[in-house]
């Protein structure tokens, strides 16, 4: 079990060879979660403010230095070019894009999200308004699962609500992290990185994005059965 | 195992997974961990997440109307499951839909899901720059308050408040744009359509109004002329009542200078003249004159100013004329003449194309007039069948509100010498032209909605520099397209699966209600909302500024448009019985089947005096068409894949039309080095456009045809091609003079 709630440090038995830095050193999992929450903030921006402040969360001490950036005007409008609109959008930030067959939103992996939070007690406050697998949705679920595997918070709770226990939160991750995002992720930076205009910006938000996935997949029980190669519709990456 | 499969078995495990584990998993909301930690975005689940109904496969089933601006105006019905459209048939409850669907009905799931449409309120930092920020809604309606009363305060009236709306999406809830600003005071409304209007006016000369027979009713007929219309693209359910007339014997002739999918379907093909086809319905009607077919007993009955006709016949018309004017041999037209003024019932199906020119109404009324004559109208099976008017019988609740007390627009001094004020109009078919030169005051800010202008209306140049005056554009849809890269702001609208509407056919003679089946996705709003949400900033910017309700329910309106009129016309106690099935209209029988035509004489007018009064032949005399200006007729006509410029930015749509092309045939194109595949210009006076050349014998050989369009990834925009050239008729009944769009000339050459 990666993630040992009490005793045992977090993530104490990633494989071995896990590359330097990632979430199985001492300090890691702060980063981690703090990675994971900028980016979360990143691709949920709303405006040119709230989209400079997520990524300057992205300056993490296990990190290089983040690119200077001239103005931040021009990275919103790139930002809403690339995943917002109003024109078609080169990278949209939507599970059920790369997924299935069809270029289109609230596919099967939208409902395969929505249940993934309702496994957990949790809804999106903008379900059918806002696509479940939108990837800050989902990594706002992988974080709270992070979280309470990390604080060891898998009790029964005052109240005798019955509380996660840590084993199926790891499963949890597997099925959820591991395997569903795993299967997108990719495939989303494989367009961010193919859509031609992008920036520093943009390129330092997507590989940290792939830094958090590759930290994240090997996180979890390890027993859950995965595609052998993620799927999307534009081939296998 | 392909790339679906994977996909699919890798989520079905991890579903099952999901399903099964949620009660074991607990609950992370009772953790804590909320709002300070982690778990920003997400909530604790309060509710089961929205299973369907109770239909097979657990599907909510909710009732839709197609909102495009179409002859088949498709009853649909949506299977909704966890929130979600999952499928759309066509709805078996109507006969004339039939329980399918076209290629764009079917595209509907997609379109709604697309994860290119307008998803937030969003403002351009420069016209055309591509730069865009994202506005909150209160943001978005305040800037546009502001602009409005900011209008009123320089002007002393709305009228630099400009309102263009079109077809882009019909029913009656979309007429609250209408509303909304009527509520505000007088404004400036572009007036007109480019579609149909010069065939209303000609058929309103003729019988007093345009009332198209009923489709359901074709296959009695013994003959079918399909002119200057392509169903097979256009029209597809009604393409089984031509082929049942034909299983029953009728033959069918199709008239038209492109040899279409629809004339492929015929048993004979006229490719006729561009332009010469009132000629054409002449020169029959002087040889079914010749031989005595003309019907007397109906024109006894039914015709008032015959013998008037009959002396222009005898005066200026032979078939050998017509002949020469058409291109199609003389004998053709005398055997063809013979066999429909002998083939009881008879029909005639003009399509809009055919009135597309500055001779356009008057072509109408020659056709009108063949069909007249033989006898075919208010017979089943019979009938000059153009459009229909018949169903437009809603209250009109949408748009019914009133200015505030004094508001100031355009004086009309009444003849008791009382002053009026009213709304400024402009011809949308000239809209480049007139939003240049509108002054006293400019057209400040304009506000589009259900349209596309800049892909759809005439001389693209002008009209990028007309838009380059507006103060403030916001546009409200449901795409990015050419208008919204011209826009200052766009507002994200529902789809037809998000809000309350209710539609009728123009064709046929259905009635529906369109549910709102699931929840906007997004931020878009249905248009009632935006209206309530602008009304209300105005009115807190400056108190009574407008009189719309501010309490206005979207259901609540749509169910007040069915009054009197409507319950009686078909057959319903309440809006709410559309919800149970869409409803036909009770009337029977063909169009003008009592013989009381709305015209002054109350009889079919081959001499119609409003005619002449409004500046044309009182006789449905021939008209030659516009001159040619250049070596190449221009037609623009309807896409397969798309309705004017929606749908064919989808990807769906993008697999079988991925580019614009232009059709050439095989020797026009040989004489400019011109080989298929290769990219052309294709230049007119008013501008130019690129794109790929397909060469084909299926057109005339001094022709060209680009299909009207607009692709999400192409500059293409045929519009160049067309200037804003009036159709003769139009302006009585709609507003302003159609548009000549089928009346252009360019030239093309290899790049």
């Amino acid at each position: 079990m990666s993630f040992a709630p009490s005793s045992a440090p977090p993530c104490a038995n990633v494989p071995a060879g896990a590359a330097p830095g990632t979430a199985n050193s001492p300090a890691a999992p702060a980063a981690f979660a703090r990675r994971g929450t900028a980016l979360r903030d990143f691709f949920f921006a709303a405006n040119g403010a709230s989209l400079r402040r997520a990524f300057e969360a992205l300056a993490l001490p296990d990190a290089p230095p983040l690119p200077p950036v001239a103005a931040w005007d021009e990275e919103e409008y790139l930002f809403n070019r690339l995943f917002v609109g109003p024109g078609p959008v080169a990278v949209p930030p939507y599970a059920s894009v790369y997924l299935e067959p069809e270029r289109r939103l609230m596919g099967e992996a939208t409902l395969f999200a929505r249940e993934a939070y309702a496994a957990l007690g949790l809804a999106s406050p903008w379900q059918g308004s806002v696509p479940d697998d939108h990837i800050g949705l989902e990594l706002d679920a992988a974080l709270a699962v992070f979280d309470a595997l990390r604080q060891g918070r898998t009790d029964v709770s005052p109240t005798g609500t019955p509380r996660p226990a840590a084993e199926d939160l790891a499963a949890w991750w597997d099925a959820f992290v591991a395997g569903h995002m795993a299967a997108w992720v990719p495939s989303f930076l494989d367009a961010l990185r193919r859509a031609g205009a992008t920036s520093a910006v943009m390129g330092r938000a997507g590989d940290d994005l792939a830094r958090w996935l590759a930290d994240a997949a090997p996180l979890g029980r390890g027993a859950f059965s995965l595609p052998a190669q993620p799927a999307t519709k534009r081939g296998a990456v | 195992m392909n790339k679906t499969d994977r996909a699919a078995r890798g989520c079905d495990n991890a579903r099952r997974f999901f399903l099964k584990g949620t009660a074991a998993l607990g609950t992370l909301g009772a953790l804590g961990a909320l709002g300070s930690g982690p778990c920003g975005l997400l909530r604790p689940a309060q509710a089961a997440p929205l299973k369907g109904g109770g239909y097979a496969g657990g599907y909510a089933v909710h009732r839709q109307v197609c909102p495009r601006n179409c002859y088949d105006t498709c009853m649909m019905l949506s299977h909704v499951k966890d929130g979600r459209v999952e499928f759309v048939e066509g709805d078996p409850a109507c006969t004339f839909t039939g329980g399918g669907l076209c290629v764009k009905g079917n595209a509907y799931v997609g379109s709604a899901y697309s994860p290119d449409r307008i998803k937030y309120p969003m403002e351009q930092q420069g016209r055309g720059t591509g730069k865009w920020k994202r506005l909150s809604w209160d943001e978005a309606i305040d800037k546009i308050a502001r602009k409005i009363v900011e209008c009123k305060q320089k002007d002393g009236s709305l009228l630099g408040v400009g309102l263009n709306r079109l077809s882009g999406h019909q029913g009656v809830t979309p007429n609250v744009a209408d509303g909304m600003f009527a509520s505000m005071g007088h404004i400036t409304r572009l007036v007109g359509t480019p579609c149909w209007p010069a065939g209303i006016d000609a058929q309103s000369y003729d019988m007093g109004k345009m009332l198209a027979d009923d489709p359901e009713e074709m296959p009695e007929s013994r003959y079918v002329i399909l002119w200057g219309g392509n169903p097979a693209y256009c029209s597809i359910h009604s393409m089984k009542y031509v082929y049942a007339a034909r299983e029953r014997g009728a033959k069918i002739l199709c008239i038209d200078p492109v040899f279409t999918q629809t004339a492929a379907k015929a048993d004979e093909y006229w490719q006729i003249r561009t332009g010469t086809d009132g000629a054409l319905a002449l020169g029959m009607c002087r040889h079914i004159l010749d031989k005595g077919l003309a019907d007397q007993r109906w024109l006894a009955a039914n015709a008032h100013g015959y013998d008037e006709f009959v002396a222009y016949l005898r005066d200026s018309v032979t078939v050998e004329w017509a002949s020469q004017e058409t291109g199609i041999p003389a004998d053709k037209i005398r055997a063809v003449a013979e066999e429909f003024a002998t083939a009881k019932p008879a029909t005639i199906w003009m399509g809009y194309g055919l009135q597309r020119h500055t001779n356009g109404g008057a072509t109408i009324r020659n056709i009108d007039a063949l069909c007249a004559m033989t006898g075919n109208i208010g017979v089943t099976g019979g009938g000059a069948r153009y459009g229909s008017l018949l169903n437009y019988v809603f209250s009109g609740a949408h748009g019914a509100f009133q200015p505030p007390a004094g508001s100031v627009g355009v004086p009309v001094t009444a003849p008791d010498g009382s002053v009026k004020h009213g709304r400024r109009t402009l011809n949308i078919n000239k809209m480049a032209e007139m939003l240049l030169t509108a002054d006293n005051p400019p057209v400040r800010l304009l506000w589009v909605t259900g349209c596309n202008p800049v892909s759809q209306i005439f001389d693209h140049q002008k009209m990028l520099k007309a838009l380059a005056r507006m103060e403030m554009t916001v546009v409200v849809d449901l795409f990015f397209n050419q208008t919204v890269e011209q826009a200052d702001i766009v507002l994200p609208v529902t789809t037809l699966f998000e809000e309350w509407n209710a539609n009728a056919g123009y064709w046929h003679r259905w009635v529906g209600i369109n549910e709102k089946s699931i929840e906007p996705l997004h931020e878009a709003k249905c248009q009632v909302d935006i209206a309530k949400l602008l009304t209300a900033r105005l009115n807190q910017l400056s108190p009574g500024f407008s009189t719309f309700p501010a309490d206005a329910d979207p259901r609540a309106l749509l169910m007040a448009e069915c009054g009197q009129a409507m319950k009686d016309h078909f057959g319903i106690a309440s809006m709410d019985d559309l919800l149970k099935s869409p409803a036909k209209a009770r009337k029977p029988g063909p169009a003008w089947s009592d013989g009381k035509y709305l015209t002054p004489s109350g009889k079919y007018e081959f001499k119609s005096d409003i005619c002449a009064k409004h500046g044309f032949n009182a006789l449905p005399v021939y008209v030659p068409g516009r001159k040619p200006f250049g070596p190449l007729r221009v037609l623009t006509p309807h896409a397969k894949f798309g309705l004017h410029s929606q749908f064919i930015n989808l990807d769906w749509m993008e697999d079988f039309n991925p580019e614009p092309l232009v059709y050439i045939h095989p020797e026009t194109a040989a004489a400019r080095s011109i080989r298929d595949g290769d990219m052309v210009e294709v230049k007119a006076r008013t501008g130019a456009t690129r794109l790929r050349a397909r060469l084909t014998s299926n057109m005339p050989r001094d022709h060209i045809l680009l299909y009207e369009a607009w692709f999400r990834n192409n500059a293409y925009n045929c519009q160049n091609l067309v200037d804003e050239e009036s159709a003769d008729m139009g302006a009585w009944k709609t507003g302003a003079p159609g548009v000549a769009i089928h009346d252009q000339f360019a030239d093309v050459a290899r790049i």
